[in-house]
This record gives structure tokens, C-alpha cells and sequence, in this order.
């Protein structure tokens, strides 16, 4: 179908529009790509601090070099910090999608009420959830070692224990952020046609049939872009594993965010640890790249449900 | 029968969400009931050092 061709009072409207949003682009886009030039930059350099003054001594690729041949704990994040997000997001997903379905059954007064006790943990500040843990997890006097002694089993080092500290942090980050995607799947499940719900519900024989065949396809949309979302921040971890067991024993819970952290400020290694932000950057931004293309194929599905 | 299986549907459902509650409620009521604070002040010492101030 041809456009209609535009009238001048359109055209003067664009030009408006394009000029008025010109200032907040710019500047928008200069906070953003300002950082980015500083760390191309930084990562071509050695810094060194003498006299309290910075020296930079050009090296190179020299930075990058090093990241991909001899720089090991990084690498050690990078998997570790894809082990957690495969593993918790998996977790969460069918978690959060779960709750969301059983509240959904739930009279409004319960409905209510889980609600509001599910959403706690995620309004509780990221320091305290890892306060709480450590004191939860402490080998002495932890609630779980408590609970093992009731049962006369030996106290477990939840945190010290390198086979099973990753494991500990994941579990407290499906108990920290469940909640969040069980409420964009509330939110989704409620916003669903019931008229389609409730016919769907004559028409199949069990609760599968009409979760598979009728529930999962029509909330595919948000359950992609809830995906995406939690992706997202798992690559992002950080306080949970500063506050619970600082990246150790070894190199048992380092992740990307938290090797980045400690080259740049415990080590001083500032143009190591730009270049490690680079190609951190780099992955993630090919990520978001894919993320966008499955909500642009999950619409496109959901569209063409909706069509036929 | 298929009332049946709806009843047992909302029981399953019901101890769930219920158990997934008392996941979220149990860290949080213990922490806030100081139920460690005890075990800290036996093993630092402080329990003893206010029993032998009280002697």
C-alpha cells in the first residue's frame, strides 16, 4: 500500500519533532559513547602512578594480548559467569513461571497476599539480601548448619567449599530474583484473553494440553522478553558475590563483573581492566543484538498467531 | 472425576505457592529474630565475660 503523500503542515511537524528531540539525543548520546572512547582508550595504555600523577605509556594491543593469552582468572569468570546464567535463569524462569500460574488459581484475597510476600525480596536492598545470606550460610552458626544438626548431618561450608560455593551464590540469586520474573508473569497471564482461556478449557481434556497448546503460546511474547531481561542482569552479577565470598575460594565464584572490579581497583591494572570492560562490553552488546532479534521473531510469531 | 483432579490441581498449587511463601518468610524471620546473636556471644566470649561480671 503507497503512503499518502505528506502535507506541509506533516512535514513542518516532523522537522519540529526532529529538531526538538535533537539537544536530548545529543547529549544522550554523548554520555554514552564519552565512557566507551575513554576505555578504547585506556586500553591501549599502561598506567602507572607516579607523584600522584597518572603516566601513560602507549603499548599497544599489548593489553588485549595479554587478556587472551596469559590473563587466566577472567577467563575463569567468563565461565563461571555462563554456568550462572544458563543455570539460574533456567531456574527462575520455570520458578517464576510456575508461581505465577499457581497465584493465578488462588483466590483474590491469597492472590494478594502471595503477591505482596513474593515481591519482598526484590525490594530489599542487594546489601542486605547478602548480609542476610552470610549469616544464613555461616558454617558456626547458619540456619542451614542448624538444620543439618537437627537431623545429626555435619556442618556444610556453604561458601568455603569450592565445589559448592558457585552453587550457593546461584541459589541465592533464584531466591533474590524469582520474584521479579514471576511478576512480569502475572502480569502477562492476567492480561491474557479469559474468554480464549476459558473456551480453551472446554475444549482440551487436561491442564497440559491447555498449558501447552494455549497458555505457552499466547504468553511466548513475554516470556522472551522476560528471558532477555534476566540474561541480561545474570551476566551482570556482582553484589552477591563481593558481599558472600569475595570471587574465592580460588577461583570457584569469580565472575566477568567481578575480575573487571578487582584489576581495576585492587590491582591498579587500569588498562588490563579496560580492555577486559571492552570485550565484556563487546559480548554483551552481541547479545542484546540476538535478544532483540528473538522478541522481533517472538512478535512476528505472535502476529501471525493472531492472524491465521 | 475431572472435579476431582481440579481439586487436587488447587491442592498442588496451593502447597506450593505456600511453600514457595514460607521460602521467601523463613530467611528473613530468622534473621530478624536475631537467633545467631546467642551462638556469637558464646563462642566471643561475652556470655562468660557477663557471668563471671555477675560473680
Amino acid at each position: 500500500m503507497a503512503s499518502a503523500p505528506q502535507t506541509l503542515t506533516q512535514r513542518r511537524n516532523r522537522r519540529w519533532i526532529a529538531v526538538s528531540l535533537m539537544p536530548a539525543i545529543t547529549i544522550f548520546a554523548l554520555l554514552s559513547a564519552f565512557p566507551v572512547f575513554n576505555l578504547i582508550g585506556l586500553s591501549l595504555f599502561k598506567v602507572s602512578w607516579q607523584d600522584g600523577k597518572a603516566v601513560y605509556d602507549f603499548v599497544g594491543l599489548s593489553n588485549y594480548d595479554y587478556l587472551f593469552t596469559k590473563e587466566e582468572i577472567y577467563w575463569a569468570g567468563v565461565r563461571n559467569t555462563l554456568i550462572f546464567a544458563v543455570t539460574v535463569v533456567t531456574f527462575q524462569m520455570l520458578l517464576g513461571f510456575t508461581m505465577a500460574l499457581a497465584v493465578m488459581r488462588a483466590g483474590s484475597v491469597g492472590r494478594s497476599l502471595l503477591t505482596g510476600v513474593f515481591l519482598l525480596p526484590i525490594v530489599i536492598p542487594p546489601i542486605v539480601i547478602g548480609t542476610m545470606w552470610r549469616l544464613i550460610l555461616g558454617r558456626e552458626f547458619g540456619l542451614f548448619n542448624q538444620i543439618l544438626g537437627l537431623v545429626g548431618a555435619g556442618p556444610v561450608d556453604w561458601l568455603g567449599n569450592p565445589d559448592i560455593a558457585l552453587g550457593t551464590i546461584m541459589f541465592v540469586d533464584i531466591w533474590h530474583w524469582t520474584p521479579f520474573v514471576f511478576l512480569l508473569m502475572l502480569a502477562g497471564l492476567e492480561s491474557l484473553d479469559q474468554e480464549v482461556l476459558e473456551a480453551a478449557r472446554i475444549d482440551v481434556r487436561s491442564f497440559w494440553q491447555e498449558l501447552r497448546h494455549v497458555v505457552i503460546p499466547m504468553m511466548l511474547p513475554t516470556i522472551v522478553i522476560t528471558m532477555v531481561f534476566r540474561i541480561i542482569l545474570s551476566f551482570k552479577v556482582f553484589d552477591e558475590v563481593y558481599l558472600l565470598t569475595s570471587g574465592g575460594p580460588g577461583t570457584a565464584t569469580e565472575v566477568v563483573n567481578f575480575s573487571i572490579y578487582r584489576v581495576f581497583f585492587a590491582e591498579d591494572r587500569v588498562g588490563d581492566g579496560a580492555a577486559m570492560s571492552l570485550v565484556t562490553l563487546v559480548a554483551v552488546a552481541g547479545m542484546i543484538v540476538l535478544a532483540n532479534l528473538a522478541i522481533k521473531l517472538a512478535r512476528r510469531s505472535d502476529k501471525s498467531g493472531d492472524a491465521s | 472425576m475431572s472435579g476431582n483432579r481440579a481439586g487436587m490441581g488447587r491442592v498442588f498449587s496451593n502447597t506450593l505457592v505456600w511453600g514457595y511463601a514460607l521460602l521467601v518468610l523463613g530467611p528473613m524471620s530468622w534473621v530478624l529474630s536475631n537467633a545467631f546473636k546467642f551462638q556469637i556471644d558464646i563462642l566471643t566470649g561475652k556470655l562468660f565475660a557477663l557471668h563471671m561480671a555477675q560473680l
